[in-house]
């Protein structure tokens, strides 16, 4: 690997060309102290910390910034270095006000440490320290510079890694550094805050205590903490964090940094979100409903209210009478667990976790898409492409790690990213090269009239991909209905800039396309699946990911949460393997999926539901008819941590433990699985998700002896490729792709066709479901820290619209579909197109589902001003 | 026989002699509780929480005796100011724990930990030895002046104490 060898301290360094003297010595275990330094950063050299002696050099040269090159000889220790080293320190000193009783930072500050190890113990400064003061009345001039971030100049270093993490990571604008020398102060720009959303991590890598949260603040001592290594569970990115926790307690979550993920950065809904485990609306006990009302009770006699209800229901209509639904965020051994005890113990199929897929598959659509999934990519294959299609995806606040690597492809390569999404996101003014906004629905038509494009193109070159001419003009002609300006008049999107599109696809070497939440909520989910194959079959080389909607969809779906398919994705044929480990029988035929399960409670041939995590009255499209399907249910065992509009309905109700309390595995959408620990026991008396089932299972008349999640995991393993790990501890810090070996085959191409939705006049509006700033999901929706960033749920309308009904900025609008309203403060937001309406899924008070008809393929809606 | 008579005569009279002298010396022993002897400079006492001259406290709930505590006998829990100050919402000495060895004192950067020189706290029942930040704090106003001298007068540098020419 290495090029040539340096010699630092007497010793042979390996070295690749490129590599800084800091990087090499660093590699070979040879510390050198840095401040300014970061793995992820260009390198600035504004510290002066890691100053070392090169032999032949007149003066010491910084190691962070200095190229090594053959034959160099450096001394990082030498007696001359040390000295070097004291005088930096002590001109940091000089104006540093030594607040580390008080700084939130002592005990894991880096100019502390390095004080200790290096610096002199008196000082030689009688003059008063430089002061910076921001307010007379406050003691510690510390400035609130956004929401959750306190800044205190007196105590910075002048590093810079914070403004370079928001500029070169982040692709934000919102902190700068502003006047200079040491009158230079960190601050947003005049007017503004720094509320980006990845802001958390400029706190995490201050080195010293100048940048401070109030999620941390004046709480606890970093030495009384113990850490614990988890997996962020709110989004499919699976970032690797750290949960600090005293007495039981979690007091902060910080970046695990993962090269393969996350780069040592993490979003502020991960780095805030653990908050939801000590929120007081937690359910604490079991609760079953008696006389109408829910009251709480002991662990014994809910389970025995259990027992007895199901042996009814369980005479009178077998296994078929049940149904279980699964949150997406649960981890592995609870999703498997979980469809074990319905399959085996309770003896029924029916069994879901796709709340997110919100359309009923035509059945022809269903059998033609089957096939078209992810490939297998990761994130580093994202950085390595030249050109990255972000296809309806709010990419930023959906998946905002994958963003992050989006932009440091930009950074890295000047990659170009294109954005095809219905409505203009985040991403489009800070990394996109074409942002084209289409009509929402007509995706797959815009796809095709893309590929024609690219094919009209003179620079494309037919040999370079693996289709004959006749195919490829076969498709053209059954095409021609979206291509060019016919196509344009579907989607909206002008002409000129799908030419444009084309250009770049066209001379793309490495393709790279991330399709995203409004790819599965599409009218035509299925015929866009087929159209970005196609797209990627007419690209020299690409790759397609379809991002799932939540932390451990993957999971989901691999380990048995859906009807159809077995754990490990076996088909119904290979049956008998899981009755043999199972010791027993499960049904025969597969189970129905979720709008199978709400019809046929509705009719009565389904009475009794356990809702595991899950809140389908909140989030199943018409959700009124969700909420009257499960009222009618006779028994609904709800086990969740929170009062979910679905638990509400519960006739029993199971406190259940959330992600820092319990260990598990989860699996990203890379389909890395990857481990993560348990930090606090449980609180109050919920249980794991394991052992609730043993409970369970138990009670109803099987026992697997089963209930820690290792004993699961070992179960499970046998399913993973060959060569896994069979053991948590085995599993390590990268974790491990379950994929399938068969990799990255475009299939035939499929043909489109494409009917207009039916315009209603009376409902005008397109209803887009996206996430307010700082939310992802649901699970945000009790932050309190998230919400200060956020404020209150609201309707966005474009400016157009805006002016036609006579609203501005706060007025209350109401939004009415067929099936329901709701009434929001309007947002007008900037670029944002006409005729569509922008919700946001975060908030209980304002649910979207209401609005959405289950058999509807797209949600019309209509706006008046209250 | 000699031995006897010796005893009679010339030891007893010695030991009643001494009796005698001693009867008419001042006692060594004190009253105590009504009398009290002083104690010595390095004595090592029940702890107070000092303050500043202005009243306020002294501690900021650095942690920093907590760990250096080898019985593990302080708890705290630091909150803020609507000055922005850290200061102990919950401080905690269980004396019962406490060894005595003087290491908070030692360890303190803010000098708010003292022992002092008060030995007299024994108590029936084991949960009066846990005293909080109340019991800790020396009364304000003062009732005797303060027995350790300072080094750090002020919590910081202020802007009343600030020099004019920075002021700007
Ligand atoms: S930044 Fe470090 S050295 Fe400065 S006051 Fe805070 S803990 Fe002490
Ligand atoms: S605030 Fe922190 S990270 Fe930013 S320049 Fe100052 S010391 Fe460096
Ligand atoms: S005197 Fe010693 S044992 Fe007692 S509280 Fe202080 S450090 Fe702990
Ligand atoms: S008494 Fe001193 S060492 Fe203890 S918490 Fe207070 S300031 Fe820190
Ligand atoms: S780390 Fe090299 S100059 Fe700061």
């Amino acid at each position: 690997m290495s090029d040539f060898n340096i010699t630092v301290n007497g010793r042979q360094v390996p070295v690749i060309k490129g590599q800084t003297v800091l990087q090499a010595s660093l590699a070979a275990g040879i510390d050198i102290p840095v401040f300014c330094w970061h793995p992820q950063l260009v390198p600035v050299g504004a510290c002066r910390i890691c100053l070392v002696e090169i032999e032949k050099l007149p003066k010491l040269q910084v190691a962070c910034a200095t190229i090594a090159s053959e034959g160099m000889i450096v001394h990082t220790d030498s007696p001359k270095t040390i000295k070097v080293r004291q005088g930096v320190l002590e001109f940091i000193l000089a104006h540093h006000p030594l607040d580390c009783p008080t700084c939130d930072k002592g005990g894991e500050c880096d100019l502390q440490n390095l004080t200790f190890k290096y610096g002199l113990d008196y000082s030689r400064q009688h003059e008063p320290k430089h002061r910076v003061i921001v307010d007379a009345n406050s003691t510690f001039d510390d400035l609130q510079i956004g929401p959750e971030i306190i800044r205190n100049q007196n105590r910075c270093i002048h590093c810079y890694r914070c403004t370079r993490i928001v500029d070169e990571i982040a692709f934000e604008d919102d902190l700068g550094a502003y006047q200079r020398s040491y009158h230079t102060e960190i601050l947003p720009p005049p007017g503004r805050e720094i509320r980006n959303l990845y802001s958390g991590n400029i706190v995490e890598y201050c080195p010293v205590g100048a940048l401070t949260n109030d999620d941390w603040r004046y709480k606890v001592r970093v030495w009384l903490t113990k850490q614990t290594s988890v997996i962020c569970p709110h989004c499919p990115d699976g970032c690797n964090m750290k949960l600090w926790n005293f007495h039981n307690k979690l007091f902060r979550a910080t970046s695990r940094a993962n090269e393969n993920i996350d780069n040592g950065f993490i979003c502020d809904i991960g780095r805030y979100g653990y908050q939801y485990v000590a929120s007081p609306d937690r359910i604490k006990r079991p609760m079953v409903r008696r006389s109408g009302e829910l009251v709480e009770t002991s662990w014994e006699e809910a389970l025995s209210l259990i027992r007895k209800q199901t042996d009814d229901i369980k005479s009178k209509l077998s296994g078929s009478g049940f149904f279980g639904f699964i949150g997406d965020i649960r981890t592995n051994e609870e999703i498997y667990a979980f469809q074990r005890l319905l399959r085996r113990v309770i003896g029924s199929n029916n069994i879901d976790h796709r709340f997110h897929r919100r359309r009923r598959l035509t059945p022809g659509e269903e059998v033609s898409s089957r096939g078209i999934e992810s490939d297998n990519a990761e994130f580093k294959d994202i950085e390595n492409a030249d050109v990255i299609v972000v296809l309806g995806s709010d990419l930023h606040s959906e998946n905002p790690i994958t963003s992050l690597r989006v932009k440091r492809a930009v950074k890295r390569h000047n990659a170009k990213v294109i954005l095809l999404n219905p409505l203009p996101t985040p991403l489009g003014k800070r990394a996109a090269t074409l942002e084209v906004i289409y009509k929402q629905g007509t995706a797959a038509v815009l796809l095709h009239g893309l590929i024609d494009a690219v094919v009209d193109l003179e620079r494309f070159d037919p040999s370079a991909i693996k289709l004959s001419a006749a195919e490829i003009s076969d498709f053209r002609k059954a095409n021609a209905a979206y291509a060019g300006v016919r196509g344009s008049e579907i989607t909206g999107v002008d002409v000129t800039l799908v030419a444009r599109v084309a250009e770049i696809l066209a001379a793309a070497q490495n393709v790279f396309i991330l399709a995203g939440s409004y790819v599965e909520r599409d009218p035509l989910r299925d015929s866009l699946h087929l159209a970005v194959a196609n797209l990627q079959s007419f690209c020299k080389s690409a790759r397609k990911i379809f991002l799932p909607p939540d932390s451990n969809s993957v999971g989901a779906a691999f380990f048995g949460a859906e009807p159809t398919v077995l754990p490990g994705r076996q088909s119904w044929g290979k049956k008998a393997i899981y009755e043999d480990l199972w010791h027993g029988p499960i049904p025969d035929a597969p189970g129905k999926d979720t709008i199978g399960i709400l019809e046929a409670i509705d009719e009565d041939e389904i009475e009794c539901g356990l809702v595991f995590n899950a809140d389908p009255v909140r989030l199943f499209p018409d959700g009124e008819y969700v909420r009257s399907v499960m009222e009618k249910l006779k028994l609904l065992v709800v086990i969740d941590s929170f009062m979910t509009d679905t638990a509400r309905l519960a006739d029993v109700i199971l406190p259940l433990s959330t992600f820092a309390e319990i260990e598990g595995t989860r699996v990203n959408w890379e389909k890395r699985m990857q481990y993560s620990q348990r930090a606090i026991p449980p609180l109050h008396e919920s249980k794991p998700g394991c052992e609730i089932i043993e409970l369970l299972a138990d009670r109803l008349g099987v026992k697997f002896n089963q209930s820690k999640p290792s004993d699961v995991y070992q179960e499970m393993a046998r399913f993973f490729p060959t060569g896994a790990p069979t053991t948590y501890a085995a599993i390590g810090r990268d974790g491990f792709l379950i994929r399938s070996a068969e990799t990255n085959k475009p299939g035939k191409l499929a043909y489109l066709r494409f009917v207009a939705p039916a315009i209603d006049t009376e409902y005008r509006f397109i209803l887009l479901v996206g996430n307010a700033d700082h939310h992802r999901g649901t699970l945000t929706e009790r932050n309190e820290i998230l919400m200060k960033f956020t404020g209150e749920p609201f309707v966005g309308i474009s400016e157009a619209d805006a002016t036609d009904l006579a609203v501005s900025d706060g007025d209350l609008v109401k939004v009415e579909s067929k099936y329901g309203r709701v009434v929001g403060k309007a947002m007008i937001l900037r670029d944002f197109p006409s005729k569509r309406v922008l919700l946001p899924e975060n908030f209980g008070e304002m649910s979207t589902n209401i609005l959405m008809g289950r058999q509807d393929k797209i949600d019309m809606i209509k706006l008046a001003k209250m | 026989m000699f031995r006897v008579l010796k005893q009679i005569f010339v030891a007893i009279p010695i030991g009643m002699f001494t009796v005698l002298k001693q009867a008419f010396r001042k006692p060594v022993t004190i009253q105590y509780p009504f009398e009290k002897e002083p104690m010595m400079p390095r004595y090592r006492g029940l702890h107070f929480l000092e303050r500043y001259e202005d009243g306020s406290e002294r501690c900021v709930c650095c942690g920093l005796c907590a760990a250096s505590c080898p019985a593990d006998a302080i708890y705290m829990e630091p909150a803020e100011t609507e000055k922005g100050e850290r200061y102990a919402k919950i401080y905690e000495i269980n004396e019962l724990r406490c060894i005595f060895c003087g290491f908070c004192e030692e360890a303190c950067p803010e000098e708010a930990i003292f022992l002092g020189k008060e030995y007299e706290f024994a108590d029936s029942q084991r949960d009066k030895f846990i005293y909080t930040k109340e019991d800790l704090l020396v009364k304000w106003p003062r009732e005797i002046p303060s027995p350790v001298k300072f080094i750090r007068k002020d919590r910081r540098v202020t802007w009343e104490n600030l020099p004019e020419e920075q002021k700007q």
